[in-house]
């Protein structure tokens, strides 16, 4: 254990050196286009390729931050791979291609300057599966401020990683089994640890990917609990194929769905509506928005 | 009333008839069969490794015990109460040092390599296709490598051994049988690395982790179980290989004078080893002298090194993979 904390930190220190800002020279902000402050993301006419096959087409939305943004649509509609832009997680994927603008505060995220392990950092991701690393309960929350350099003793570390477990409603649950493999949780107490993880390096937005697909109705409704005192501190895309999860919590909500060309018979994700949840749920302007949330189709 | 009993008298009728077609159904014998055919597989393994080792544990034993340590520490002998495997058991050690040292390392990193880092594009494929076919080239054609490579090109691959003209040393043996598990290395370290989830690499990443700090910290802990067995048992693989040395030279008889474990000069001298001296034991007349018992007894040697090295293999995967939970 103590040897193991020893090389992460000969491996922090090298990290230490680098930038702590997205990009190397700071973009002077005066020349970019007005962004109101609590816009957290911009997309303008962003399409998605795997290949030389489009899967999302023009996509134009704004997120505000500290709200709560729901992605709601039939499967294949893109959801999840318009939520996978928002920290480059999209760059695993070989074939994977953005195109068009995303802003996050004012910067382009597809800049070539912009590093996508800096990006991170600063938007975190809890994935549709809870996915805790195979090491103890301490060391998922403690990984990313270590290789993100955040705490340099161990008693800072052990600070993140209570406030870290505190906001994620897990620190009563776990206190006294800090050092016990994360596997050994139920599914719930796992996912609630992903959110821990997730805000243990201190990020401005995270993204959550069907975050509850995987838990029974009371885990779920503990993570929908903890989205909301979340929103305080941070801004929260959520992709989800609930409803009802996405009505109960978003403030705002993105409809995508999926657009079958019959010419080439390829089916491309569209972003139908986007607006106010109330609005999409109780007076959407789009007719298939309505069919949708009405359960007419889907 | 009426209501119940007629539905009594339905409920057994209804009860004959799911009774008859739960019950009825004949023998499953094309299923049987499979499983006799399944056995008999099994059965033909067994009978042949227990005749293996039934023809030569009692014999090598016997042999064994009645050399005492001296079959272990002598030299080689023309003489069948005299044999001793010391020079053969040093040869073999060479050559697992030097699949150790060279192959390990370099194998596994290339299988990184291609695992996390190249691009998987047609270049890539090509030379993983090539790689596989590498592991499937035979042993002998290796040795005709090694004889061409490190036994001439490279006299001896040992400093002063061209001043001598001897090129079929002990590192040129070691180093041809590195070359021969390489590919195997690649292959199985590659799988390994292969299997490693990708929601445990996403959640590296996800946390801001950069490219080697995921492949440090998440994808080899995992993958080092599959590793390890992969690697160990390609070391017993190249333990127990015969044909290669003989191309690059291995000498049957007794060896020169130089008689340490670990004396890093052997490296430049002519080598033996455990699968050559077998061979030659072997070739003993059966009906004179004790050579058959010498042959079962270096045959017990070399199964017992083989065995170590896959035993280690399986307790470094067990205690690897409890460490990752």
């Amino acid at each position: 254990m103590e040897t193991q904390r020893e090389t992460m930190d000969t491996v922090l220190d090298e990290d230490m050196t680098e930038d702590v800002t997205l990009i190397d020279d700071e973009p002077d902000t005066a020349s970019e286009p007005d962004t109101p402050d609590d816009l957290v993301f911009e997309l303008d006419e962003l399409n998605v390729y795997y290949g030389s096959f489009r899967a999302v087409r023009d996509v134009d939305m704004q997120v505000k931050s500290n709200e709560i943004t729901a992605f709601i649509g039939p499967s294949g509609c893109g959801k999840t791979t318009v939520l996978r832009c928002f920290n480059r997680m999209n760059d695993l994927i070989e074939t994977a291609r953005v195109t068009g603008n995303l802003h996050y505060h004012g910067v382009d995220l597809y800049d070539r300057r912009v590093d996508p392990v800096e990006v991170r950092r600063r938007i975190g991701m809890v994935f549709q599966k809870p996915n805790p690393f195979p090491k103890s309960i301490y060391d998922n929350i403690a990984y990313g401020p270590r290789v993100g350099g955040l705490a340099k003793k161990g008693s800072e570390l052990d600070e993140i990683v209570e406030t870290s477990l505190r906001k994620a409603a897990l620190w009563d649950e776990v206190k006294d089994r800090l050092k016990d493999s994360a596997l050994g949780m139920s599914g719930g107490q796992q996912q609630r640890l992903c959110i821990a993880r997730a805000i243990a390096t201190s990020p401005d937005v995270v993204l959550m990917d069907e975050p509850c697909s995987a838990l029974d109705p009371i885990a779920t409704a503990r993570i929908e609990e903890l989205m909301q005192e979340l929103k305080d501190e941070y801004s929260i895309v959520i992709v989800t194929h609930n409803m009802q999860q996405a009505a109960r919590v978003s403030d705002q909500t993105a409809f995508f769905s999926v657009e079958v060309s019959s010419e080439s018979d390829t089916r491309t994700g569209i972003l139908v509506e986007f607006d106010r949840t109330e609005q999409i749920f109780s007076n959407p302007s789009d007719e298939r928005t309505e069919n949708y949330v009405t359960g007419r189709f889907g | 009333m009426a209501l119940t009993s007629s539905i009594g008298v339905g409920g057994q009728h209804a009860r004959k008839r799911v009774e008859a077609s739960l019950t009825g159904s004949g023998a499953d014998v094309a299923g049987g069969g499979f499983r006799i055919l399944l056995i008999t597989g099994l059965g033909v393994a067994i009978f042949f490794l227990g005749a293996v080792l039934w023809s030569v544990i009692p014999d090598g034993i016997g042999y064994i015990s009645d050399r005492g340590s001296a079959f272990f520490s002598e030299r080689s002998s023309t003489r069948s109460a005299e044999f001793g495997i010391f020079e053969g058991i040093r040869g073999t050690m060479w050559i697992g040092i030097f699949v150790v040292v060279f192959s390990f390392p370099t194998g596994i990193a290339a299988a990184i390599y291609l695992e996390e880092y190249a691009k998987s594009n047609r270049l890539t494929r090509f030379i993983e296709l090539n790689i596989r076919n590498l592991a499937g080239v035979p042993s002998v054609v290796y040795g005709v490598l090694g004889l061409a490579i490190f036994a001439n090109r490279l006299d001896g691959f040992f400093p002063g051994s061209a001043d001598r003209h001897l090129g079929s040393t002990t590192a040129a043996a070691g180093a041809t049988l590195a070359i021969l598990v390489l590919p195997i290395v690649i292959i199985t370290a590659s799988e390994a690395i292969r299997a490693v989830p990708r929601p445990l690499r996403e959640a590296g990443y996800g946390v801001g982790a950069t490219k080697w700090e995921v492949t440090r910290h998440h994808v080899l802990p995992y993958a080092a179980p599959g590793i390890l067995t992969g690697t160990l048992l390609s070391l017993a693989r190249a333990l127990g290989e015969a044909a290669p040395l003989i191309l690059v030279g291995g000498v049957t008889g007794r060896l020169g004078p130089r008689s340490g474990l670990f004396e890093l000069e052997q490296l430049g001298e002519q080598f033996t080893a455990l699968p050559l001296q077998i061979a030659e034991l072997a070739k003993q007349p059966a009906n004179s002298g004790r050579w058959t018992d010498a042959t079962a007894a270096a045959i017990v040697a070399l199964l017992a090194v083989v065995i170590i090295a896959n035993t280690v293999a399986i307790l470094l995967r067990n205690h690897f993979e409890k460490k990752r939970g």
